[in-house]
């Protein structure tokens, strides 16, 4: 296919020499061009291999909508799956094609072609069967998946996305004649209006067709620099360029991607692309239209095109692909070709219309006569032929007779669609035109309006009747706009989907899904074998479901499908097309939400301080907690766990607890509401006095719990767990909102608002002495279990007197800003008393010395406080609170319920693991029937031997015997079951 | 007060600014008792912010107020206001003067680079002046102030460092 | 990604709030016997319908209120939301053309898209 260039174009620059490497190969384009079109320029056709059969292929289409011309681009970050023809080529890019081995001329899969008959719909489904379950794993899979795919994954990607999101009131999408059109009426109105258009330039068809001659008495390209000069000054329309909607969403939700850098390499450390997040009050789609092919034997080969897309690549881009293509067209979409050719001094070598030659237009008819063109009315491609590129063609003409036709190029037109892409994904509804064979918008389902050839308008003569009719409701002038025309202002079209074959063979191919490799065989066949639904016709052949979703093919199936069955089109209907409308990377939809980013980090008022002193820390939830202190490099997890719990029983030790959550509630009625939302009854509690409580759902299972701190009746301080605080604050809002909003009472979070500090050991009543003089700590005037409030260093502090280790306790609130300073202050301090931090993993252990659960570690929702023993924690004369009635249900009384015990090993030096199944059988002979599991695990240096919490069925009557717990090597370990607690059990060391 | 970022059109300060939570029903006896207090009628329209010299007291929603310090006082002294403030059984008074950070935007791009982290509206007829929102930034809970010369844009504290990266980010990227 | 009308904060998008489950249930307050099925149907069984649904929101990221709504299960429109403290809408003010498990609304449902 020999190629001219037309000089006279003004969007490439011809004075701007562009290299680039094309399959190793080095080739000149110019500025402006697509990879596509300096391909071309180059001659050079084949530019890939199909994906089943390997077919060549070459470039089919000037947009979006390219099945086939897709290719990697080496020089960036590998991106796979490009479409050449959207691609703008940059001085020094590599580009390689795809699905080819060892090259593009000779590839092996070619092969596929010889066994194609045997590759037919359906194939995979009844092929890998057999002959045993096995084969699939082991041999299929691992072919299929190396055969798969066209392009490679990039294997070092270092792109960069961010987010921008527009609160906008009309979103104008395409910004084509309508677009402009539109544009121009809501400039400088009230309206924010956002215009986007998916090219570099705006202009749509006036600057791809040579279809409109004059506009208002002007120049196209000069009516279009004053209009885009216009909408430009406006105080209210922002324009983006190189930006495709690929999303409409629910409501007026629509999701667009920018590329960046079109036209030079992108820069590493700059964004490179955008993705827009848009929220419009109405949209309004003037995104056009796209042509449609043709099913004929071989319709698939490198120098076929469809004819508005040769007539972009004239007239956009400035390249003639062919000096004298045939065309071959059954509509009046394509007249505008013909008069481009002539108007470039070049001439058609046939043109072939399926339509009578009274359907065919005036205009275009004397166009043809003028310039010799050789015409074929009533007449239809039986075929095309060549090695790897088309050579020529056969044409049955109105009298039966075949004629061949060389030539290097054919411009196909089977019609035009209005792009409904984004339309059906607002869920609107479509309609079939009988008279247009096509489908368009119907009936909206959000404000979307749609204009121009987007809504199947396709006389220009109802322009403005459009436009003015469509934009009443909003307050702009009427338009009243002056169009002359180079070719017909109506489309006129005769049905033709497919061209029976020419001969009869196993090997002769026409083609209706140019990507996925489906031929009009394969949809008879599918609906022979019964899959006549639309919806199972496209998955059992794979029609559509491309990267392209068959642009310029899926209407064409539905067409031969509604043939095939006999059935109206609209009666067959259509598949829904899903977003996005082209390929969306994932970088993009991360934006900046990635690495470091990826989730908030939430650190405590000491983070500091932990960092500096040998902190590992572990995520619970968002926040980062130190989970053990390293005191030197060396120092394994085990080793300092060991040794922090250790020192806090024989010493002191101090952990920032910071991250639990607090809550303060108060009000007349805080009593009740306290009562209602907890297990325990507050009433008789004392003011400055604290108490452990549970937090049950409504199903009865244990849902969080904390200490509750009565300062009096109508004032109380809750404290969570870290992962619950959020939970807790937002089901006390529930309740209190939904369903007592009798009730006189609030609560505030204040868990930023105070640094607490959990400090216990032996020697925290000296330490504390030392750290705040003023109070006396003696066990008359500060017992176990209660709290006061005081002021150190001019800033309000809380001292609680508890701990969750066993050890004597104290929790110190301080509030943030004032916390780090004392935190120093104690570390000094607690200095001679051996006072030494420890993390999450020591307090773990520690506290499981003393059975004290974990909720989420040793429950699971389906624990009750009665299975944990803990139903002294409920007070029995309350008349209600959340999860009451649940205890009593069928379930959560039964006995044999899974109930907390303590594990240890009966042979003290074995190892216990955490999830370890509690059986009672020394060997495992299936069906092993599982009492329950361990659920908290972990070696003491005060036990000197592994202990566990579990939970077992009948759990409390098992206290005491002997049982299994199940390793992962299918072998078992001995252990007690014990009560749930394994030190200081009088909680002498607590009280005192 | 830190300077977090000044480049083209936006200016980023960070501060700790004294605030105090509200709740209460918002009738005449609880207006009343604030207007003692604080010599200052809190707003019943949602979302309104209004201030005297001392005080700016915003409403969040229907049973929540905050009060904010724009000029620092002295701890004893918030101590007694919010002890005034909770001798009334129909307030809670909550000081979380430690518990959040703000941030202080100006500068004719702000919106625009907010709106890389926010899908928020911040168009002025969507979000007028002397007005407040609560919503997500950059997957952070904050509130925003729409004052008359600036912006100011609170979250907890824990987030405050990550938060700051992010608007960082959202001016270089 | 709808846009929700929080009763206090105005129209907000959907990301700002959870879904709270059927609205107007009733908790039974424990001051009578109630029996096991009773209370489990309160606890575990929610309705599901296609159409027309109270339901609860809670805008969790902005105020932290909790309001009602009506949404058209089929199509995801949500038709008005209301303060707690005011009347549940009368469902036949609404036009829901869904009537069957097994139909389909006149648009929106995002299940079809050809105009039938």
């Amino acid at each position: 296919m020999k190629s001219i260039n037309l000089k006279e174009n003004q969007f490439i620059q011809f004075h701007q020499k562009i290299s680039f490497k094309f399959d190793g190969v080095k080739y000149f384009g110019y500025k402006g061009d697509t990879i596509a079109s300096a391909l071309l320029r180059n001659n050079i056709n084949l530019v890939g291999r199909s994906f089943k059969y390997h077919r060549p292929r070459g470039i089919y289409t000037c947009g979006i909508e390219e099945p086939n011309a897709l290719v990697q681009i080496i020089s960036e970050y590998s991106e796979p799956n490009t479409r050449a023809t959207i691609k703008k080529i940059y001085e020094g890019m590599e580009i390689e094609s795809q699905n080819r081995w060892p090259s593009l001329e000779n590839d092996f899969g070619s092969i596929n072609n010889l066994f194609s008959p045997i590759f037919t719909a359906g194939f995979y489904y009844k092929t890998f069967m057999g002959p045993h379950k096995k084969f699939w794993k082991n041999l299929y899979e691992p072919l299929i998946r190396r055969a798969a795919g066209l392009g490679k994954p990039p294997k070092d990607f270092k792109g960069i996305s961010n987010h921008i999101h527009h609160n906008v009131d009309v979103t104008i999408i395409g910004g084509g004649l309508n677009g402009l059109l539109v544009a121009k009426s809501f400039i400088n109105t009230n309206y924010d209006v956002l215009l986007i258009d998916f090219d570099d330039q705006l202009g749509g068809i006036i600057n791809n067709s040579n279809k409109i001659s004059l506009i208002d008495n002007k120049e196209p390209k000069d009516w279009l620099k004053e209009t885009i000069q216009e909408i430009e000054d406006s105080k209210n329309i922002k324009i983006l360029k190189n930006t495709l909607v690929t999303t409409y969403n629910y409501i007026n939700h629509l999701i667009a991607i920018e590329d960046r850098f079109v036209g030079s390499k992108q820069i590493e450390g700059k964004v490179n692309s955008t993705l827009h997040k848009i929220r419009t009050g109405h949209t309004i789609l003037c995104n056009g239209h796209i042509e449609r092919f043709l099913s004929f034997q071989n319709n698939d080969l490198p120098g076929i095109m469809l004819s508005s897309s040769f007539e972009k690549y004239m007239c956009r881009y400035g390249l003639a692909p062919s000096k004298e293509p045939v065309i071959f067209s059954n509509n009046s979409n394509s007249n505008s070709l013909v008069f481009s050719l002539i108007k470039a001094g070049l001439k058609p070598k046939a043109y072939i219309d399926s339509r009578s030659g009274e359907e065919i237009e005036p205009n275009l008819f004397d166009l043809i006569r003028i310039n010799d063109v050789p015409l074929y009315t009533n007449s239809q491609i039986k075929g095309a032929f060549g090695n790897k590129k088309i050579e020529k063609i056969l044409v049955e003409d109105s009298s039966g007779a075949l004629n061949e036709i060389k030539c290097d190029c054919l411009c196909l037109s089977g019609g035009i669609n209005p792009d409904v892409h984004l339309f059906t994904q607002s869920k609107g509804l479509l309609d079939w035109d009988e008279k247009d064979l096509t489908y368009k918008p119907s009936k909206p389902f959000q404000p979307t309006i749609t204009l121009g050839s987007a809504s199947g308008q396709f006389n220009f003569d109802n322009l403005n009747s459009d436009i003015n009719k469509k934009l009443k409701t909003f307050k702009v002038k009427q338009l009243d706009v002056k169009l002359e025309l180079n070719t017909n202002t109506k489309y006129n079209i005769e049905k033709l989907w497919e061209v029976s074959p020419q001969k009869k063979s196993l090997w002769a191919k026409s083609f209706i899904d140019l990507q996925n490799d489906v031929t009009t065989k394969d949809i008879r066949q599918a609906i022979t074998e019964g899959f006549d639904r639309i919806e199972h016709l496209k998955r059992y052949t794979t029609n559509s479901m491309g990267t392209d979703q068959g642009k310029i093919s899926s209407i064409n199936a539905l067409g031969i499908v509604s043939d095939l069955l006999d059935k109206k089109v609209n009666e067959v209907g259509t598949t829904i097309y899903r977003p996005p409308y082209a390929p969306l990377s994932f970088s993009a939809i991360a934006g900046r939400n990635c690495y470091e980013f990826y989730d908030p980090e939430r650190k405590s008022p000491i983070h500091s301080w932990h960092l500096k002193n040998g902190a590992i820390f572990e995520d619970v939830g968002q926040w980062k907690r130190p989970w053990y202190f390293q005191i030197n490099k060396e120092e394994s997890m085990h080793d300092a766990v060991q040794r922090e719990s250790k020192n806090v029983r024989e010493n002191a030790g101090i952990l920032d607890g910071s991250t639990l959550g607090k809550i303060e509630i108060k009000g007349e009625d805080a009593l009740e509401f306290m009562n209602l939302i907890y297990t325990n009854s507050f009433t008789k509690m004392k003011q400055g006095s604290a108490r452990y409580a549970l937090m049950l759902g409504e199903d009865g299972m244990v849902k969080d719990d904390g200490i509750i701190c009565k300062i009096s009746d109508q004032h109380f301080i809750a404290t969570t767990t870290t992962g619950g605080a959020a939970t807790v604050l937002g089901c006390m809002e529930e309740y209190a909102q939904t369903e007592w909003p009798n009730l006189k009472v609030f609560m505030n979070s204040i868990t930023e608002q105070y640094a607490t500090f959990n400090i216990s050991g032996p020697n925290t009543r000296e330490i504390m002495k030392k750290a705040f003089p003023n109070i006396n700590f003696s066990n008359e005037e500060f017992p176990f279990m209660t709290f006061q409030f005081h002021e150190f260093n001019g800033v309000p502090i809380r001292i609680l007197r508890a701990s969750f280790t066993g050890e004597l306790g104290y929790e110190i609130y301080i509030p943030s800003n004032s916390a780090p300073k004392i935190w120093d202050n104690i570390q000094s301090l607690g200095k001679e008393f051996g006072l030494a931090p420890y993390g999450t993993e020591a307090m773990h252990l520690l506290r499981a010395e003393k059975g004290y659960i974990i909720v989420g570690q040793d429950t699971d929702g389906s624990i009750t406080p009665i299975d944990l023993g803990l139903s002294w924690m409920i007070g029995k004369s309350k008349k209600d609170f959340l999860g009451k009635r649940s205890l009593t249900r069928s379930d959560t009384i039964r006995e044999d319920r899974k109930q907390l015990v303590g594990i240890i090993p009966s042979n003290k030096a074995d190892k216990l693991e955490e999830g370890q199944h509690i059986i009672l059988d020394k060997e495992i002979k299936s069906p092993v029937p599982m009492l329950g599991h361990i659920t908290s695990c972990y070696h003491s240096s005060t036990l000197g031997h592994d202990f566990a919490l579990a939970v077992i069925k009948n759990g409390h009557s098992m206290i005491g015997t002997k049982a299994y717990a199940s390793t992962s090597s299918m072998s078992t370990t001995g252990v007690d079951i014990v009560k749930p607690v394994f030190y200081d059990e009088d909680n002498k060391r607590l009280v005192s | 007060m830190t300077e977090v970022i000044r480049s083209d059109g936006i200016e980023i300060k960070k501060k700790v600014i004294q605030q105090i939570i509200l709740r209460g029903s918002g009738d005449s006896k609880f207006n009343n008792h604030i207007n003692k207090s604080l010599k200052l009628l809190p707003p019943s329209d949602n979302l309104r912010i209004i201030s005297n010299d001392n005080y700016t007291l915003a409403k969040m929603s229907f049973d929540q107020w905050n009060l904010i310090f724009e000029k620092e006082i002295e701890i004893k002294k918030l101590n007694k206001i919010l002890d005034d403030l909770n001798k009334s059984p129909l307030i809670l008074a909550t000081n979380i003067s430690d518990s959040q950070v703000f941030f202080e935007i100006q500068g004719k791009n702000s919106f625009d680079i907010l709106n890389k982290l926010t899908h928020f509206d911040f168009r002025e007829k969507s979000f007028k002046k002397s007005t407040a929102a609560q919503t997500l930034l950059a997957r952070v809970d904050c509130s925003i102030f729409n004052l008359d010369l600036k912006l100011l844009l609170s979250c907890n504290r824990s987030f405050a460092d990550y938060l700051e990266d992010r608007l960082i980010d959202a001016v270089n990227y | 990604m709808l846009i929700i009308n929080c009763p206090y904060c105005g129209p907000r998008d959907q990301s700002e709030f959870s879904n709270g489950g059927e609205a107007h249930v009733k908790r039974p307050d424990g001051s009578k016997e109630i029996g096991d099925r009773e209370w489990g149907e309160y606890v575990f069984i929610r309705a599901n319908p296609k159409g027309l649904f109270y339901e609860r929101w809670v805008h969790t990221h902005g105020c932290r209120k909790w309001f009602n709504c009506v949404r058209d299960t089929s199509t995801d429109e949500i038709l008005v939301t209301y303060k707690l403290d005011e009347k549940k809408p009368n469902l036949n003010n609404f036009k829901s053309v869904v009537k069957t498990p097994s139909g389909e609304p006149e648009v929106g449902s995002g299940n079809f898209t050809v105009e039938k």
